[in-house]
């Protein structure tokens, strides 16, 4: 079972509003705005588990730019070939490799060095989910994002009027 | 504009003379195109801070937009990419 997911943050968003993301060069905003915690999960390997503060204290999630990160990955997932390879960036730490065979993808995380592997169906429709729920947060919060000119690359839907 | 969201750390100023190693280093490699942002990672040869898990890190980032304009850039602990699968 996958398990991909980000937690609301809101006071980081505040900061954001504050710097117009509306108006904002679309790779700074995939890049160093929405930066939320993620977590990424298949079959109870934690790709994002981090020994960070404590050793003790395993913390799952990874703070991420979730704009970014989900319609990044998304992109690599439909460009992806059969028997092939790919990477994402994970901004600030790390990046995400992806192998790719027959319907199986294999997903090796840089920032602990665990593989997982999960049908890429199964991976794909998890990067779709996040895609959209990272779309309906920004439709809620900030819903003059929806006419920047980059949305309909992220989210393949057409400019609010 | 926000800050990269990471630990990781230079050791000296992130200057135009590691930006220009990396590039030198990557010369003719590609970039990875991930939205709007361009990507590359570079192995510099030697550790030139540390990356988010306070690791020495050898490899620099950096991230440009469409127009070459750089977004960000920061130490990464770098893995040679892998071009196909085994």
């Amino acid at each position: 079972m996958t398990a991909l997911q980000f937690q609301f943050d809101g006071q980081s968003l505040t900061q954001d509003l504050g710097y117009a993301p509306e108006r904002a060069n679309p790779a700074v905003l995939e890049e160093t705005y929405f930066i939320m915690p993620v977590r990424f999960c298949i079959d109870d390997i934690e790709l994002f588990e981090q020994s960070r503060p404590h050793p003790d204290e395993r913390n799952s999630w990874l703070p991420l730019p979730v704009l970014g990160f989900a319609t990044h990955a998304l992109q690599a997932l439909r460009e992806i070939e059969p028997n092939s390879a790919k990477q994402v960036s994970l901004a600030g730490c790390g990046t995400l490799s992806l192998r790719r065979q027959d319907d199986r993808l294999s997903v090796t995380s840089s920032i602990n060095g665990k593989t997982a592997t999960a049908t890429f169906a199964e991976i794909r429709d998890a990067f779709d989910n996040l895609c959209d729920e990272v779309r309906q947060m920004l439709v809620k919060h900030v819903p003059a994002l929806q006419k920047h000119s980059f949305w309909p690359q992220w989210f393949g839907t057409p400019i609010q009027q | 504009m926000n800050g990269p969201p990471c630990a990781a750390a230079f050791e000296e100023r992130p200057g135009t003379h590691l930006a220009g190693r990396a590039l030198a280093a990557k010369s003719g490699a590609p970039w990875r195109v991930e939205g709007a942002s361009r990507v590359l990672d570079a192995n510099l040869g030697r550790a030139i801070g540390t990356d988010a898990a306070g690791n020495a890190a050898s490899g620099l980032r950096v991230v440009t937009d469409s127009s070459g304009n750089v977004i960000t850039s920061y130490p990464i602990h770098f893995e040679y990419p892998t071009a196909k699968a085994p």
